[in-house]
């Protein structure tokens, strides 16, 4: 036995529906601006005060890279500091926003920090993916600028730049300069596997040690690409063949600690060489014992601990003054982030903080920029990319038993193509997990 | 030929620490029928007390003791506090556990900061070992945590199967009203179980920081692990973790050896062929 | 016409004007960041009320089904160069098409079977898209995706955007509350309640789940368009484990068996996000308070879900013996001569129902 019900429905919503569209269509018809070629939505440039210049920062201060993080925005006030916190008569006020090495969560940030903090410029992002994102970002905000913090994908200004992005400090095939001859010719090794992260970074990193390695003779017998953010290395490890001279690792922060704790549990003899942030400050200082096996091996970086220069011994002087409980030394992010800042500074100084026309005199100033950092001088090519020192370590021990990179040589004034032409270099296409190749 | 053997290990011991982590989960949806998805908390929450204590100590043994009871502890709050009182609400206290689960990681996040922990392990159980097959060596740990799997896999049988606490967790799967009706005390029952539960997921927190490392992110990674596990094995069985976490373990260490790339997809390629075939879990029982 | 209906209308009446001219007095960051991403955000979380709320099926999959469609859109336009409309077509057929694969996987598991499942569904596509190289570029995602411009219509422009989202957000909502309206939503609320009883009666229930799910990924899918726009660019970040809980969080802060509540819910969020990070670091904290504040206390509309999905597991787990509890609060509409409720609150609360006649013991062909 079933009931049937008819049901009456009074259609008095349809009619507002229809009211609704009406007035939608019709304020749609309105408005309308420029379409910016990086993608996403354009924006107006809202006006900034005129007695402070606001500078943001954007690091990753939540995810994996948080430590980091911190030691940049260490790096932005460390820079600040020098300039006694005002250009001319205007103060800095510096405003912080975190990401969490996603590009859309340092889109937003980016976002924000231009169109909700007001900033004049800003700093940053940490992490490579993160700064193509805020490239793309920049091309829709013609009218200020940006510079980078320490993300080194090489593409980031390589392949469609941003005519407002600057990057002072150099990106990841530029960090992996002279190590590839180094190994080959004072370490002796000659055949050698390689395991890295599975995206743009460590592509960079690889590309810049084997342009060098395989140039030299080297071997590259055999590439693990593990995806981001493995912990379990342990199939890897057994997996690595016998023959081999030593393993380049380009894994950063957390996945190399892992790595490095399961190789010595499974009684690997290989030795071992570090892309630039496998053995750096964040690694070498982590609480545990990982010391014997990280002795000797040799690495290459923007930055070497204890480089004798006078300008490095200021830099790191200043930077333990200012933060008593930072690392003991400035980290590669701390650094890339200070130089970015201080070129931005220079530049504002310059031109007396004159902001007006969309930052143009800015820009013009910053095209040209060179002037000289804890690491030698730096100057930009066309792409607006650094130019820079490069330095090849090797991890020594302190007589009080800490570890750091000993600097044992000097690469000076390396561009974005590693000495080759530029379009020869563009020809070798982009790097990926088979590009380059030297079985 | 000794790569292969290596690769099996590595899967065999995983599957252990799999174990570990999933066996608490799904005793805890067996008997109560809640998800806990604040259990991949409780696992961070282990390995970071663990290694506190084993640093403020020096003892790793101490560590592997009082973590998990610590956590057991927190457990049986929340379980007394927040979901006791919405029981038999299924999406409520998933909800309050995924609640939970959020505020815990952030909090932890906060206390900790963003960086790796290690552990100080004793010598005994660090480092290489022979294994006399093949001319092999092992990671000594690992084989001590697929030890401890087995051990704690016959201690749940035998409290399951032996005792009367067991019996009364069984008959409560089946049928959780008769068991109240026949005048036990069902809540306290529940409190146990629960604080049973957490304890298996403090536990394994600790085993498995001081094998790897304990780091932010490593909530969610572990109870992802947890529920396709159970998944595959089957929701409130044991045995069914059991087997389930041997075969996850095993896929995902043969797919990261020889297609490293697409590994993880491997791994839930199986979840999907099982909820496929049988969608209960190979040992579950049909719901 | 009673006072408090009067008091409706004005309300609704003053909403609509609030929306409507939201561009005009708000800063162009309000209206991008907050009142953009609260409307996409919404559709998503509309899409995810609509299963829980009206199909008893919790789905964590719904920010999956977005990626899927702003993935397609972005690798056609930016890797393919091919034009918009195919990308937004193919995006749309892609999320639809992936619903209804996931769907068939999941739908004859129940109740929190089916959240995890469609968890497991929603990580193995993140780790797919994290991994991959060819399609979806691994962890750096797609950058460079643009909104057209179509005629005289200029897209990337915030405020044309902003009403365009609105739009659709608006037709979308409609859309919704018309269809459960339908036999079809009712059908589908009738096997959200009791889907035995709907089987016995003739409804092909797995045929009926199937369909709204992959309804609700079509709903999905067209936020997916939107947000890409918006952001312009997709990567792996913006589906994973943090923004499929999100959606989540956002519908049952709202209020899981109201639609308004994908909205309210997705506002209330993204101000929470946008501005707490401002004045502390822990926001993640304050989010997990407040649902922990929802789900205990403030059920309300999260009250007749969990209902409703217990009367729905209870009936085939070995609770035996489980008295169903009563499915409204509500009092219904009372009807004259004989009648029967067929489906629950939502249909009893609007008050523009009537029913008219009631024919008792009449044969009727099922459809």
């Amino acid at each position: 036995m079933k009931s049937r019900i008819r049901i009456v429905v009074r259609r008095r919503w349809l009619h507002k529906l229809m009211l609704l569209i009406g007035l939608l269509a019709l304020l749609t018809a309105c408005g309308g601006t420029s379409t910016p070629s990086g993608g996403g939505l354009s924006s107006g440039t809202p006006a900034s005060s005129s007695n402070e210049i606001r500078i943001g920062a954007l690091a990753t201060l939540a995810g994996p890279f948080a430590v980091d993080g911190q030691d940049a925005l260490r790096g932005v006030k460390l820079a600040i500091a020098e300039f006694g916190g005002k250009i001319g008569n205007k103060s800095i006020t510096l405003v912080t926003e975190s990401s969490d090495a996603t590009p859309a969560v340092a889109r937003n940030a980016a976002r924000k920090l231009v169109q909700q903090d007001n900033v004049d410029l800003m700093i940053g992002p940490l992490s490579g993916d993160e700064g193509l994102a805020v490239r793309d970002y920049a091309k829709t905000q013609p009218g200020k600028v940006f510079l980078n913090g320490s993300s080194a994908a090489q593409d980031t200004t390589l392949r469609n730049p941003a005519p407002n992005f600057y990057r002072f400090a150099t990106d990841g095939v530029q960090w992996m300069a002279g190590l590839g001859t180094y190994v080959y010719n004072a370490q002796g090794y000659k055949r050698v596997a390689i395991l890295a992260e599975d995206y743009s970074f460590p592509y960079s990193q690889v590309a810049g040690f084997m342009l060098e390695f395989c140039k030299a003779g080297g071997h590259v017998v055999k590439k693990f690409w593990v995806p981001i953010g493995t912990t379990d290395y342990s199939s890897v490890v057994s997996a690595i063949p016998t023959n081999i001279d030593a393993i380049y690792v380009a894994l950063g922060g957390s996945g190399s600690i892992n790595f490095l704790k399961q190789y010595v549990q499974f009684g690997g003899k290989a030795k071992l060489i570090g892309g630039t942030v496998t053995v750096d400050q964040t690694v070498l200082s982590t609480k545990g014992p990982l010391y014997q096996r990280v002795l000797g091996v040799a690495s290459a970086s923007p930055i070497a601990d204890n480089n004798p220069d006078s300008a490095w011994q200021q830099f790191v002087h200043a930077y333990k003054a200012m933060f008593p409980d930072g690392f003991p030394s400035p980290s590669l992010f701390a650094y890339t982030y200070y130089v970015n800042a201080k070129a931005a500074l220079l530049a504002l100084k310059q031109v007396n903080g004159d902001l007006s026309n969309g930052e143009a005199r800015l820009k013009e100033v910053l095209n040209t920029l060179q002037f000289d950092t804890p690491t030698g001088p730096v100057k930009l090519d066309h792409n607006r990319q650094a130019i820079a020192n490069n330095f090849v370590t090797v991890v020594n021990k302190q007589p009080n038993g800490t570890l750091f990179n000993k600097l044992v040589q000097v690469v000076p004034n390396v561009n974005q193509t590693l000495g080759v032409p530029e379009d020869q270099f563009l020809q070798l296409g982009e790097f990926n997990r088979d590009n380059p190749s030297c079985p | 030929m000794s790569e292969f053997i290596t690769v099996t290990l590595n899967g065999l011991t995983l599957g252990g620490l799999y174990f570990l982590v999933a066996s608490g989960f799904t005793l805890v949806f067996g008997l109560m029928r809640v998800v806990n998805l604040a259990h991949g908390s409780l696992y961070l929450l282990g390995g970071y007390i663990g290694w506190s204590i084993g640093n403020a100590t020096g003892n790793w043994v101490l560590a592997v003791i009082l973590a998990p009871l610590g956590v057991a502890v927190v457990g049986v709050i929340l379980q007394q506090a927040l979901l006791r009182r919405i029981q038999g609400q299924d999406l409520r206290e998933a909800l309050v556990t995924i609640g939970v689960s959020i505020v815990v990681a952030d909090l932890l996040l906060a206390q900790y900061g963003g960086q790796n922990y290690e552990y100080t392990l004793p010598d005994i159980i660090n480092g290489p070992v022979n294994l006399g097959i093949a001319n092999l060596t092992y990671p000594a740990y690992r084989v001590f945590i697929l030890g401890i799997a087995l051990v704690i896999g016959i201690g749940l049988w035998f409290l399951l199967r032996r005792t009367r606490l067991g019996m009364i967790i069984r008959a409560g799967i089946d049928d959780r009203d008769m068991v109240s009706a026949m005048g036990i005390n069902v809540q306290m029952v529940f409190a146990i179980v629960f604080g049973l539960g957490a304890l298996l997921a403090g536990l394994a927190g600790v085993i498995g920081g001081s094998n790897l490392s304990v780091r932010p992110g490593d909530d969610g990674l572990y109870l992802l692990y947890s529920l396709i596990v159970v998944i595959i094995g089957g929701m409130g069985s044991v045995g069914g973790a059991a087997l389930g976490a041997l075969l996850v373990g095993l896929v995902s260490q043969y797919g990261l050896a020889y297609i490293p790339t697409y590994s993880i997809l491997i791994t839930f390629a199986l979840m999907i062929v099982v909820l496929a075939v049988r969608p209960q879990g190979l040992l579950g029982r049909r719901v | 016409m009673t006072i408090l209906r009067v008091a409706r209308i004005a309300c609704l009446i003053a909403i609509v004007l609030f929306l409507l001219t939201f561009p005009l007095f708000a800063s162009q960051f309000l209206v991008v960041q907050i009142g953009i991403q609260s409307l996409f955000l919404g559709i998503v979380a509309l899409s995810l009320i609509f299963l829980a709320g009206y199909g008893g099926m919790v789905s964590l999959a719904q920010m999956t089904l977005y990626g899927a469609s702003g993935y397609l859109l972005a690798i056609l336009t930016v890797t393919y160069n091919l034009p918009w409309f195919v990308g937004v077509i193919a995006g749309l057929l892609f999320s639809t098409l992936l619903a209804a694969i996931f769907a068939l996987i999941s739908v004859r598991s129940q109740g929190i079977y089916f959240i995890m499942i469609t968890l497991a569904e929603a990580m193995l596509v993140f780790y797919y898209a994290d991994q991959d190289r060819i399609f979806t570029n691994g962890h750096t995602g797609i950058n460079g995706v643009q909104a057209p411009t179509v005629g005289s219509l200029v897209l990337t422009d915030p405020t044309t955007f902003y009403y365009m989202t609105l739009l659709i957000a608006a037709l979308v909502y409609l859309g919704l509350r018309y269809l459960v309206r339908s036999p079809f939503g009712l059908a589908l609320q009738g096997i959200r309640d009791n889907a035995q009883r709907m089987q016995s009666l003739g409804f092909y229930v797995y045929a009926h789940r199937v369909a709204a799910f992959t309804l609700a990924g079509l709903i999905a899918g067209i936020a997916g368009i939107l947000g890409t726009w918006y952001d312009g660019a997709i990567s792996p970040g913006s589906i994973d484990l943090t923004r499929t809980i999100n959606i989540l969080v956002i519908a049952v802060l709202g209020g899981l068996s109201y639609f308004e509540g994908a909205f309210i819910g997705a506002t209330f969020f993204v101000v929470v996000t946008t501005y707490a990070s401002s004045f502390t670091d822990r926001f993640n904290t304050l989010i997990g308070l407040a649902l922990l504040a929802v789900a205990l206390f403030f059920p309300d509309g999260l009250v007749g879900l969990s209902r409703k999905t217990v009367q729905l597991i209870t009936r085939t787990t070995v609770w035996r013996g489980r008295v169903p509890i009563p499915l409204s609060s509500h009092k219904p509409v009372p009807a004259p001569g004989n009648s029967r409720t067929v489906a629950s609150d939502s249909v009893a609360e609007d008050e523009q129902f009537m029913i008219v006649s009631v024919k008792p013991e009449e044969e009727e062909k099922q459809p």
